[in-house]
């Protein structure tokens, strides 16, 4: 049995969080052929994909560029037609009206009429989907608040930079207040507090029982919101699985707990070295996440600095609110990091790729720099090393698959 | 006592300050104001621009029509519904943002409550929700348009070119030099150029705004949302022809500012001219210029007779020869037979001038007759041009069968005498010519056609000799049958030449709506041309000899009804002749009917009897070389062409308010027929391509005219071995392809606004109607079908953005 079979499998009988078993998307031999002119084949862009996505999932969509995925969000979406295989979401075709009522959409770059200005670009697409005049103006005046651009919403979009541009497309897309949200790079371009914004989002939508797809090339955002991911590869898919069991290091273990006395840290150090190797027992001090350093950071200028941009968003508007209380990506993070693994046993590798891409070398080496330190136990190791060896595993899995962080196109 | 309280919408400024703005639908001040109420409220440029609109609005319905009254409407409507909206955009342009709406007594209240936290702003903004929830979709793909072409200044950029293009540019217009010409040159000019302006306009806009969204990828973002293509093919048709319409609505009252202020400038500069044009002038535009002139055309108006009776009274007055009263001389002279009051006119003209200075009139006589000439120029423009004239052709129905019958004759006669028993069609060899029946002709030619062809040798050999002075033997029996019912034709419409009124051609006019009970005031118009030819000429023949002859006069008198009303004049052949005739000008005064007792006992002497039928007798009298010996004649037939419809009644349809506003909407039609083509191209090209594709189907749709030749001529090329012609495979794809082709596109041009509003011919509603079927039904709806279907199996997502 391959590692994707048994991810796959894994993922059948697992549902994530907020999932229920209600299947949103269902993907079944799916593949797609672009053609020339004269009906030749040309490049087949995806091959052979099966997956399910259930309600209430944080579904990730991972691959290099050219692997497949924006073509499949493409046939999800109803704007090309599989060569082969089926395609249902919400049980219909995506094409139908009644599924496209329920889906809401954040395309890879600003595909918005950059004429319009943005309160009139909500209310362009609240017309399309019916939405009445008085609660139409109420959700673009909501909206706008979230994404913070309320202050400049006479601004037309041709104005806007890139990261304000994917404050009005994400508000675009949940004007219907979607069933099912497909976002695809829905941080880039956008500043820390907006994709830690973006992220508190997505899980809020999970919460509320809306499913997400989300496809990025920027992995920690991946690992922050999602549930579950597929990676792409060659038009295929190469893994399919809950995030937790893809990312998972099942041999070691994390404590975090308040600073000990140095007797009592002695102590339990001591214990732990009768049953560990001094080389496989690291101790540091947690240092501050970045994102939340600088959001400490800005919030703090904000309250004495005016600014002709995009604001931070209020709170989530109030006809997309969860009724109760909602983790934070960083919360997310930790408590997947603490959770007790669901197999005890350990993650299978993925095979090798004969045909893998060539990655940056020095990404990866810095990626997958973990060469056991000699360190001596009382100076400590260093932080940002220590960080980046947790990680390193996992990285180095994702990175041998996706290669380069390049502006993904079809 | 609870405190009135208003709705108000709450703006918060950056700085702290709160503002209310009234919350309501309808602002009265607004409404009533307009222009002046967006001065007010610091809408400066708004409000000048609407000013100006409204002040030249004022003028046009001071001066020319009341219908200048919709726009100043259209603008204070606007501005009273959409009062609140444009202050709480003005507020928001300087960096206000809404909060909400409250419940209180007044704006600085309301301001206040909010900012002191009494009262929290509930998120329900004002919105006027008008369009139904299923045409949301659409409304919002039509709107996009709207709002690209303000956003780009397209709208206004086009506006401004077209009101140039309509409104300056004709200034400089002359005309013909009256003033039926002058509105007639107007309205073709106009009109063609915004057909023409509009029509690259609205093409260029339907292959930009579907190609250029999906090639910038807005068309993914549209296409994911709950609406289906073909109503996104709609939304984008529908958007574009509602511009259309607004630029029309635009264009239109300029144009028809234009007409009427050219119209009164005319007025004032023909008087002017009148006034200094010389009195033996004068004379030969009254048609009093003769030597023993005849009546004029004028007599026939009645208010022109009218004048004529009191200068006759006065004249005779001056001259000492009155012989009653003014009153009772003018009463003899109303109770007259016509030709009896214009003899006296005549002689009081006549002597007046031999007492003055022989040479001319006395002045006031010459005064009355430049009045009277400049009430015929504004009354011709009235009744021609600035009217909806509809036509009746005459009935030729009974004719038909006639000339039908009398062709068949004459081919029978002619085949008999010029070919053997061994040329005859089977069946068909009989002595009398009263055999061959027009249904049989058709078998009766082919039959022909093949025995000539079977037996071709024998004539080109030389064997089959025709008997002497029957040369040019047809070779087959279409050929023959042409020419026979081509003379037929000229026999049926031919008026010869008669001295006295012995032979004439009588015409019957059926249908005349309503024309018996016309006042007297109402004119109807006989519109025709003639043609001249010798007795017996063919009608390639009679084409020319026209050429040669078309600078001399035909005497010619038409007479209306039954036989008193009537009008004698030179005509010029070729060219249209409209005569203005009132159908019951002639009995409106029944007890003393001055042409009592010389009608036949029953008849009256209306023109149009109680049927709404109208008769017209032409008598010739023949060519006049020379004015000043009219006397000598040349005995050259008249034809009136009626088969070619070249003779009809036309009467008052409808106002030129009305008409005018259905030509607009033919050329409405029109454009809406490009905007779909344009758009079935876009639907699966580029924009460059899809244009192009667009300027190659009109270049095909104006060369239908060669299409029917080949289809005419029954293949592309004409290249004949004895007698037959030579056939290619190619023959059969043109026929097939020009066929379907030609039968698309023939049907629709054959609606052109354009040459009817400037002839001042009714465009009916039913006319209307029906070029909205076929323009829109037919060619639209192949148009919309097929872009439709395209466009909803399309792949969006194929393209990157560009």
């Amino acid at each position: 049995m391959t590692a994707t079979e048994t991810l796959e499998q894994k993922s059948d009988t697992q549902a994530g969080p907020g999932a229920g078993n209600e299947v949103v998307v269902k993907v079944q031999g799916l593949n797609k052929v672009f053609k020339d002119f004269w009906g030749r084949p040309k490049a087949k862009a995806v091959n052979d994909v099966s997956f399910d996505i259930r309600r209430g999932e944080v579904f990730g969509l991972l691959g290099p560029n050219g692997s497949g995925k924006s073509t499949t969000i493409k046939m999800l979406l109803g704007l090309l037609h599989p060569s082969k295989g089926q395609i249902q979401v919400f049980g219909r075709s995506p094409r139908d009206v009644r599924t496209k009522a329920r889906i809401g959409y954040l395309p890879e770059e600003s595909y918005l009429y950059k004429y319009l200005d943005s309160e009139e670009t909500l209310d362009f697409f609240g017309n399309l989907f019916a939405i009445g005049g008085p609660e139409r103006r109420k959700r673009a005046e909501q909206l706008l608040d979230m994404v913070g651009l309320k202050a400049v919403h006479l601004r037309t979009v041709g104005e806007f930079s890139k990261g304000m541009q994917r404050r009005i497309g994400l508000a675009q897309a949940l004007i219907n207040d979607p069933d099912l949200v497909i976002l695809y790079e829905p941080t880039s371009g956008m500043d820390p507090i907006g994709c830690r914004e973006m992220k508190d989002l997505i899980l809020n939508l999970a919460e509320r029982g809306k499913t997400v797809i989300l496809s990025s090339h920027l992995l920690s955002d991946v690992e922050d919101v999602c549930d579950r991911a597929v990676i792409y590869y060659g038009g295929q898919v190469q893994a399919l699985g809950e995030l937790k069991d893809l990312l998972a290091e099942r041999d070691s273990v994390r404590i975090t707990m308040p600073l000990l006395p140095k007797e009592s840290m002695d102590k339990v150090l001591d214990r732990i070295r009768e049953d560990v190797a001094e080389d496989k027992l690291e101790v540091d001090n947690p240092t501050q996440n970045l994102e939340n350093y600088f959001i400490n950071v800005v919030n703090k200028a904000r309250e004495s600095e005016a600014t002709s941009g995009a604001t931070s968003g209020s709170q989530v508007a109030e006809f997309l609110r969860s009724d109760g209380p909602v983790k934070s990506a960083v919360d997310r993070r930790l408590e997947r990091l603490s959770s007790p693994v669901a197999e005890p046993e350990a993650a299978p590798e993925l095979e090798p790729e004969p045909e893998a891409p060539k990655v940056d070398e020095a990404k990866l080496a810095a990626l997958s720099d973990d060469k056991p330190k000699a360190a001596p136990a009382s100076a400590g190791p260093k932080p940002e090393e220590k960080k980046k060896a947790d990680l390193s595993k996992a990285n180095e899995k994702l990175s041998g698959l996706l290669g380069g962080n390049d502006d993904d196109s079809k | 006592m609870a405190e009135a309280k208003s709705r108000w919408s709450v703006y918060e400024h950056p700085q702290g300050e709160f503002r209310a703005l009234p919350a309501r639908h309808l602002d009265a001040a607004a409404l009533l104001l307009g222009p002046i109420w967006a001065f007010l409220n610091g809408l400066i440029l708004l409000g000048a621009g609407l000013l100006i609109v409204e002040a030249i609005a004022a003028a046009g319905i001071v001066y020319w029509s009341k219908w200048y009254l919709v726009p100043i409407l259209l603008i204070h409507g606007h501005m009273g519904f959409n009062a609140a909206r444009l202050l709480g955009r003005v507020l928001k342009e300087n960096g206000w943002v809404y909060r909400g709406d409250v419940d209180a007594p007044t704006d600085i209240a309301a301001a206040a409550r909010v900012k002191s936290g009494e009262l929290e702003p509930k998120l329900e903004p004002l919105t006027l929700d008008l369009i139904p929830g299923f045409f949301k979709p659409v409304y919002a793909i039509a709107r996009l348009t709207w709002q690209a072409a303000f956003r780009y200044k397209f709208f206004w950029a086009v506006a401004l070119m077209l009101v140039l293009v309509v409104a300056a540019l004709p200034l400089v217009l002359k005309g013909d030099g009256s003033a039926e010409g002058l509105v007639s040159v107007l309205l073709t000019y106009t009109l063609a150029m915004v057909f023409v302006l509009l029509g690259a306009t609205t093409v260029w806009l339907a292959c930009g705004t579907l190609s250029r969204d999906v090639a910038e990828c807005q068309m993914q973002m549209v296409a994911t949302k709950p609406i289906p293509r073909w109503q996104i093919w709609l939304g984008k048709w529908m958007g574009i022809m509602s511009l259309n319409a607004a630029l029309l609505f635009l264009v239109g009252i300029s144009i028809y500012g234009m007409v009427h202020y050219r119209v009164q400038t005319f007025e004032s500069n023909h008087e002017r001219a009148l006034s200094l044009m010389p009195a033996d002038k004068v004379e030969r535009e009254a048609s009093l210029h003769f030597p023993g002139y005849r009546m004029p055309r004028w007599f026939f108006r009645p208010w022109a007779a009218s004048l004529a009776h009191g200068w006759t009274v006065r004249m005779e007055k001056d001259a000492g020869i009155i012989g009653s009263s003014e009153g009772g001389r003018l009463k003899e002279l109303q109770e007259m037979p016509k030709p009896e009051q214009f003899e006296a006119f005549k002689a009081a003209y006549e002597n007046a001038k031999a007492t003055n200075d022989g040479m001319s009139a006395p002045n006031w006589i010459m005064d009355e007759l430049r009045g009277m000439l400049a009430r015929f120029e504004l009354e011709k423009v009235k009744h021609r041009t600035l009217a909806g004239r509809a036509s009746v052709k005459p009935e030729t129905s009974k004719l038909e069968e006639e000339m039908q019958a009398y062709a068949a004759r004459l081919l029978h006669e002619d085949v008999s005498m010029r070919l053997e028993r061994q040329f005859w069609p089977e069946g068909y060899y009989n002595s009398d010519s009263e055999s061959l029946k027009f249904e049989q002709v058709p078998d009766f030619k082919n039959k022909l056609t093949q025995n000539l062809n079977s037996r071709v040798d024998l004539i080109f050999s030389g064997e089959f000799q025709p008997s002497a002075g029957k040369d040019d033997l047809p070779l087959n029996g279409d050929e023959w049958w042409d020419h026979w019912f081509s003379m037929a034709k000229v026999h049926w419409e031919a008026v010869n030449f008669s001295t006295e009124n012995l032979e004439s051609r009588q015409v019957f006019f059926f249908h005349l709506p309503g024309a018996h009970s016309m006042s007297a005031e109402e004119a109807i118009t006989l519109r025709f041309k003639l043609e001249g030819f010798v007795n017996e000429a063919d009608e390639s023949l009679r084409e020319t000899m026209q050429i040669t002859i078309s600078d001399t006069l035909y005497d010619a008198l038409l007479i209306f009804g039954n036989g008193i009303a009537g009008a004698r004049d030179y005509l010029t052949i070729r060219t249209f002749h409209e005569f203005f005739v009132y159908p019951t000008y002639f009995g409106i005064d029944r007890k003393n009917d001055p042409d009592k007792g010389r009608l036949p006992e029953g008849l009256k002497a209306d023109s149009v009897d109680e049927r709404d039928i109208f008769k017209l007798t032409i008598v010739n009298h023949g060519q006049v070389v020379d004015l000043d010996q009219p006397d000598k004649r040349i005995k050259f037939s008249l034809s009136i062409p009626y088969w070619k419809g070249q003779l009809e009644l036309l009467y008052h349809e409808s106002s030129f308010e009305v008409n005018f506003l259905r030509s607009m909407s033919v050329v409405f039609c029109w454009l809406g027929i490009l905007g779909l083509m344009g758009l079935a191209m876009a639907s699966f090209m580029d924009f460059p391509m899809a244009a192009f594709a667009c300027i190659g189907l009109l270049v095909i749709s104006l060369c239908t005219g060669v299409m029917e030749q080949v289809l005419a001529d029954g293949g592309l090329r004409q290249t004949y071995t004895i007698g037959q012609r030579n056939t290619h495979f190619l023959d059969w794809f043109a026929l097939v392809a020009f066929k379907a082709l030609t039968s698309i596109i023939s049907p629709l041009q054959d609606y052109s606004p354009i040459t009817s509003l400037s002839e001042g011919r009714s465009i009916t509603w039913g006319m209307l109607g029906r070029a909205y079927l076929v323009v829109w039904g037919l060619g639209g709806g192949i148009f919309a079908a097929f872009g439709m279907g395209v466009f909803s199996q399309r792949e969006l997502a194929l393209h990157g953005k560009e």
